[in-house]
Parts: C-alpha cells; structure tokens; sequence
C-alpha cells in the first residue's frame, strides 16, 4: 500500500514537473539579460531635434518610434502612423495608432496633439533637423483634426516624398515637452519605443530596459548597452573577448581574426553608402570631358575592391547613384576599366604629364585613405603627376560640402549615402543649381534642363512612371557628362557574438528591437 | 608664505588668462564650425543663420569676453554639440583624468623611486644596467603604442584586465601605459640625484661619524635628492593630461583627454577652450603645491 501511494507521489510529481517544465518553455520565450552595442562615438543629443548622426539616431529609436520606418527590403511601414494619405503634394491627412503607451504612465496614450508637438519641436527654428528636412514640411502647419488624426499642410508645392522624410521624425509626449523642456527632455528621453531609456553616462554608455507595455511584441534581450569605444582596435579587442555583443563598421582587415573565432561571426549587408570623386569644372583640366572620362578608365574597381576590401567590403559602382536605390537606371553599366583608352584620351586633350591634387578624407569613410591612394596610383599610371593629399574630415568636410573657406577646385573622394532610398535627393545635394552657391552650381554646372527635370521629379509620386522615365535620362546623362569618379558601393560588415541572431539594414541602421538570442 | 601663496596664485590667475586668449585664438583660427555642424543638407543661408545663432558672427574680443564671463558665472554659453553648460561637461570629465593622474604618479613613484635607488647605489652593476634599460624603453617607446601592446598581451590573450571602460580593474591598463613613460623620467632623475649628492661633503661626513649606511642614504641623501625629483613630478602631472589625450580615447577612458580630442575634431571651440582653461588651472594648482612642498623639504627655500 506504502509502495503504492509512495509511485502515485512520484508519478504526479513526475506529472506536475512535466506540466511546469511545458508551461515554462510554451509560454516563457527565452530571455537575455542584456545586449551590448559598440558606439562610435559620444551621442550630441538624445532628441528628434538636434541627433546627429546615424549612430545617435540608432539610440534614440530605440526609446521613441517614428511614424513611419523601413524594413531591410527599403520598404516602408507603418509605425505610430496607422495611414499616411496624400490629399494633395501640400496636404497630408495623418492617422494616429491608437491604444499606444508611453513609457511614463503619468502621461497617458499616444495622440495627435503628442505628434504635432513633436514635429513642431524638432522643426523648430535652429535645430539640426529643421535644417535637415525639405522647407515645404519646415514651413507647413500642422493642425489636430481629432485625438488621432492631424492635417499637415506643407509650403507650395508640397512634397510627394513626405513619407519618406517621416522615416527621421521621432516622436515624444507633449506633456513631457512642456514638463522637462527641450534641455530635460534631450538628456532623459521618454518615448512609446521598445526599450526605456535609464542612464546616458557620457563617453561611457547610453543604458535602456525593455518596456513591458510595449504595443508590439517586446524584444528578448531584457537591456540595451550602447558602448562608447571611439578608437576601432579597442572596439575590435573588446568584441574579440566577449565585451560587446554588436560590432558595427567592421573593416575587411579583421574578417578573416572573427571567423577564426566560432564564437563569433559576421553578417554583410549592401549598404546606402557610395564612394565617388567629385571633377570640379571649374578646374581647367577638369573642364574636358576627355580628361574627366579618362579620369574613370583608369581607375581599376575590381582590383580596388578585391585588394582592399578582401572582395567582402564594397561592390563596384556602375550608375551614378547608390546600389540600394530602387530607381536606379538598370542598363547603366558605369564605365569600365580601360588604362589604354584613357592614356590616349589624356594624350588628345594635352593632359600628359600634367599635374592634379587629389584630396581626400581619412578616418570618415571605411578605408577612405587608401581608396584615395589607389586611385592616385592609378591615374599615375595613365600618364599624370598625381599629388595626394588626405585630411582630417573636420577641415575636409567643410571645405568641400560648404565651400568654407573655399570651393575646392581639385577633385576630392567623398562619401554619399542616403537612408530614405530616394533618387532625387542625391542629384538636389550634388547637380541641382541653388542660387547662393550650391555643389550642382560650383563643381557640376550641368545643363539646365536638369534644374527642371528634379523641380517636376519633386511633384511626382513614386509610382508615376514619368518620374520613373525622367530619373532614368537624368542618369544616363550625367553618366555620359562624367561629372565624378564612380568607385565603389560600400557593403557593410556586422561582427555578432554567438548571443544574438540579428540582420542588419542597409541605411546603417543599427534597430535591435528583432534581435533574438541565439 | 601668506605673501608667497597671494603671488603666485595672482601669477597663475595671468597665466589661465593667457592660456585661455591664446587658445581661444587659435581655435577661431581653425575654421568655421557652423560649417562643421550643420547637416549636410543646409543651404548656404541656414549656415549664415547657424553662424549668427551661435555667436560667431560677432567681433573676436567681444566673443571672447563674453565667452569668458559666461563660462565662470553663468550656463549660458554651451558646447556647440552637446549643447550643455559647460563648466560641469568638463568637471565631469576631469574627475576621471584626475583619478588616472593620480594613480599614475602614485604607479610610477612607487617604482621608480626604490629602482633608482637600487642603481644609484649599485652604480655599474648588471642591476644598474637592466634599470637603465628600462627607463631608455620608458622614455623611447610611444604610448599609444604601448596601450596597444598591453592591451594586446594582458587583456586580449591573457585575459588579466578588461580591454576597455570605467571600473577598477579597467584603470589599471591605461594607469601602466601612462606610468611606464613617468617611471622612465623618474627613474633616472632619482639616480642621477642620488648619484650626486652621495658625493656631497656632508653624507662623507655622515659616513665618518658611523652613521649606518641606510640611514646616510634615507635621511640625509634621499632627501635632499628628492628636491629636483619633486619638481619634475609637479610638471609631469601637467603633461600627464597630455598623455590623456592619447591614451584616454583607446581605453575609452571617459576623462577630459577624451573630451578634448573629440571636441578639437568637432570644432566645438567652447569645450576646448573651457577644457583648456581647466587644465591650466589644474597645473596651476599642482605646481603651487609643489612650491609649497620644497619650503617643507629644505627651510632654505622657505626662508628666502
């Protein structure tokens, strides 16, 4: 009888162990205490207004969410936006998701008003973002229509791309706004995002936790750590013994030291970012095609790529835009590699022997010394006296985006990427003639019918086939006018601990919000 | 001494002063940094306009002014990028160049001082030689290549160390880099001192008198060997926060060496200048203690 009750004991004990265990792995998904993100560098600011680069944006969309966001196919989805609709290019019908939360219970649901007092701060006169976006959406009105619904009425003639733009609007709580003020809530910010923002300990860490109440699914790992390691051997060493779970802007130097490691791996992605050398015509060499046409013969890609880049880092850039946009002309083949042609090319224009200066940046772009450096090789080769000067991107940056002190006449390697996708917006920073001085109007000076062609492009939806015809010729002739070296698309590589599965977007987004453990 | 302390604490109100005028030029000779700050997409006018806002667009030596009142009696003038007060930005970041200083001078007296005695007194020996060799390596070999090896050896493969951050044990990487150049200085200034004031009149007098050796060498050598020993620990401490700026950054050591690198990339001249002035105050400071410390060494100084 004993044995009896004593086996009945052990089977339900046996049962209810069983049942616990099923319970535990069917309703508990695994959880991580934490996941650790290498930093480049100290974020300026925690805010919509004043973030200033891409890895800042990265920590903030992670405690506030914009209305729209793209996923890593560069197709845009709806966020705190349940619909964008466009009544006309100057008018905007929002509507808001309901039921949201912020992470502070004191100030309640997510509304229209919490919107538009968002956008109005982070447009406001003199921040960076006002400076950022187009004049029609920082000089439109916006008005609430109901708790979850606002007009937006954008300056003559609007803006077809709006959406897009919605992509870098962050939005936060009125209430916080007028509580904390803009300094307050730019050092503690509070949003409706996956992860509550706890600490930010300047050149130490920006630390965040998940939020409970979050609308969607939460992430798996319980906080975010965001590193600051401004020096890349240290980012790398630190990755290497287990310090930080993410490594970002990985060089293709140190691929081959991760792979040897199986507790680590890479993860590449195409990136939003090209490499090309602006041929400023207003240098007098440069102003012959010839020379300008030969200045990209002689440059070998491949080699560049395979060399440099280990074949893993960059792709060969074959249209004048980057790889990643959608609307990039398909038949557009860049030009080849072609020592012979372009050493005869310079012998027809008198370019032989003649002397040019190529500037460029170092420490900005993945390797950008050396691209430079090879490329001068290059050009040496064909029959010029290349001199080569790389600087700091502090003095170069000026110089060669704002003219200040001067425009650069000399021909300079830069980087140009764009996380909204757009075709236009690379030709309105670098071909279109502005008055008051602009990059189209000072190294380009191309014809003007390519003025009109961006101001009716700006007017037309993404769909209409006539926008879709007119970026098409617009590329074909600006590959024909050669108005740059075409180099490289980068590809952007990912180091990733054995702790966490995740996939990396091309706009260099680092949104950790799917990472799962592995 | 009351009298003595007034004088060089007015000397070193004109010497901050100076320091704050002369960096603040050079940095308005950099370049613009509207330019600098404002996003890609600004046109020409929203770099005017960003200029203006900043101040910038103002005379040189009413910026100046302005800035300097600012800077110690209101928040009123931020950093260009952080966009807080400055003053405490810069506090916050030189507690910790404070820290590493310190555990550096402490790191390197601790073993420079014993080693330069043991060489002074076995002058010629293998011993003395081994020592030399050290302090030539000390003083040859750069830091920032010395971070990288130590954190190579002792964190990577070793795994003694963190590689990188704040913590206790995370000071201890940056603390050797920046004591193995102070230990060299040291090092051979605490023999060489030694070396020569063994030869004094007074310490073969000691020795006539059956004075014990050790004492001969502690009481009445090492002390006044000490002297020029002190004086050049005063002013490594100021060029210890030159070697902040370099080794700060690759142990992401979050102190005012770090600051300032990052803010002289960023043209974000109000930090550098506040940075500047704070770091001329702290050298100020630690070589007026240091003029206090010789009165206390050698009542000579005091009396004259």
């Amino acid at each position: 009888m004993k044995r009896r009750v004593a086996s009945a004991g052990m089977l339900l004990l046996l049962m209810l162990l069983a049942f616990s265990v099923g319970v535990g792995t069917a309703q508990s998904p695994t959880r991580v205490p934490q996941l650790v993100i290498a930093q480049l560098g100290n974020p300026t600011a925690l805010d919509g207004w004043n973030w200033a680069a891409t890895s800042e944006q990265d920590i903030l969309g992670h405690v506030q969410e914009t209305l729209l966001e793209y996923d890593r196919q560069a197709k845009l989805h709806p966020v705190l936006a349940e619909r964008v609709e466009m009544k006309s290019p100057a008018e905007w019908i929002i509507n808001i998701r309901q039921g949201i939360k912020f992470h502070d219970p004191a100030l309640g649901e997510l509304t229209a008003e919490d919107v538009k007092a968002s956008i109005e701060a982070n447009l406001r006169q003199g921040t960076a973002m006002s400076l950022r976006v187009p004049s029609a959406m920082r000089e439109g009105t916006l008005e609430v229509l109901d708790t979850h619904t606002l007009r937006w009425r954008l300056k003559d003639p609007g803006l077809v791309t709006l959406p897009q733009w919605l992509v870098d609007e962050y939005i936060t709580s009125r209430r916080y706004l007028e509580r904390e003020g803009f300094d307050g809530a730019a050092r503690r910010p509070v949003g409706t995002g996956p992860y509550k923002f706890v600490e930010w300990s300047p050149n130490q860490q920006v630390v965040m936790e998940v939020f409970k109440d979050y609308w969607r699914p939460p992430p798996a790992f319980d906080r975010l750590v965001w590193r600051i390691i401004p020096d890349p051997s240290t980012r790398k060493n630190e990755f290497l013994t287990g310090g930080i779970d993410v490594l970002p802007f990985v060089t293709p130097e140190i691929v081959p030291e991760i792979q040897a490691s199986p507790k680590l791996r890479i993860e590449t992605v195409l990136s939003t970012r090209m490499m090309f050398i602006v041929l400023p015509v207003s240098n007098p060499l440069l102003a012959d095609r010839r020379v300008r046409l030969a200045l990209n013969l002689a440059v070998n890609k491949r080699e560049i790529i395979d060399q440099l880049f280990r074949g893993i880092g960059a792709a060969e850039l074959t249209a004048p835009l980057p790889l990643t946009v959608a609307e990039r002309n398909p038949k557009l083949e860049g030009y080849p590699y072609d020592p012979a042609r372009a050493e005869k090319l310079l012998k027809e224009a008198g370019a032989v022997g003649k002397t040019i200066t190529l500037e460029a940046p170092y420490n900005r772009y993945t390797l950008d010394r050396e691209i430079g450096e090879a490329i001068a090789g290059y050009w040496e080769a064909v029959g010029l006296k290349v001199e080569y000067k790389p600087q700091d991107f502090a003095v170069f940056s000026p110089k060669v985006l704002r003219g200040s002190p001067a425009w650069p006449t000399n021909p300079f390697l830069v980087g140009f990427g764009d996380g909204r996708y757009l075709a236009d917006y690379m030709y309105d920073l670098w071909i279109v003639k502005k008055p008051g001085g602009s990059r189209g109007a000072v190294y380009t000076k191309g014809p003007d019918r390519w003025d009109e062609w961006m101001r009716e492009i700006s007017l037309l939806g993404l769909q209409d086939p006539k926008r879709i015809e007119l970026l098409y010729t617009l590329q074909a002739e600006v590959l024909d006018y050669v108005p740059w070296v075409l180099v490289l698309n980068y590809q952007d590589i990912y180091g990733l601990s054995s702790k966490v599965d995740w996939k990396p977007f091309p706009n260099e987004n680092r949104k950790m919000y799917d990472a799962k453990p592995r | 001494m009351r009298r003595f302390v007034l004088q060089r604490l007015i000397q070193g109100i004109i010497i901050v002063a100076a320091v704050s005028l002369i960096v603040f030029l050079f940095v308005q000779a950099s370049g613009d940094p509207a330019a600098l700050l404002v996003p890609e997409q600004a046109t020409p006018e929203d770099v005017a306009n960003y200029r203006k806002a900043l101040g910038l667009d103002r005379p040189i030596y009413e910026q100046y002014l302005q800035f300097m009142g600012n800077f110690w009696f209101s928040d009123a003038v931020k950093s260009f990028r952080f966009h807080q007060p400055l003053l405490p930005l810069v506090l916050q970041h030189l507690k910790f160049t404070l820290i590493l200083a310190g555990l550096t001078i402490v790191a390197s007296s601790l073993v420079a001082v014993p080693l330069g005695i043991v060489a002074a007194l076995g002058r010629g020996s293998v011993l003395d030689v081994g020592i030399r060799v050290v302090a030539v390596l000390g003083q040859s070999m750069p830091s920032f290549w010395v971070a990288m090896l130590l954190m190579l050896v002792l964190a990577v493969h070793l795994r003694l160390f963190p590689v990188s951050g704040l913590g206790v044990k995370n000071v201890v990487l940056p603390t050797i880099t920046l004591a193995f150049f102070q230990m060299a200085v040291l090092l051979r200034l605490v023999r060489s001192e030694l070396l020569e004031v063994m030869s004094q009149d007074y310490i073969r007098t000691a020795r006539a008198k059956g004075v014990p050796e050790r004492w001969v060498t502690i009481q009445h050598a090492l002390k006044n060997a000490a002297i020029p020993v002190i004086t050049v620990m005063g002013l490594q401490f100021g060029a210890l926060v030159q070697g902040a700026i370099v080794v700060e950054p690759i142990f992401a050591w979050p102190g005012l060496g770090w600051l300032l690198v990052e803010s002289i990339a960023a043209r974000d001249f109000p930090v550098v200048v506040a940075g500047a002035i704070v770091a001329a105050v702290f050298v100020t400071v630690v070589n007026l203690v240091v003029d206090i410390l010789y009165g206390w060494l050698d009542p000579r100084i005091r009396v004259n």
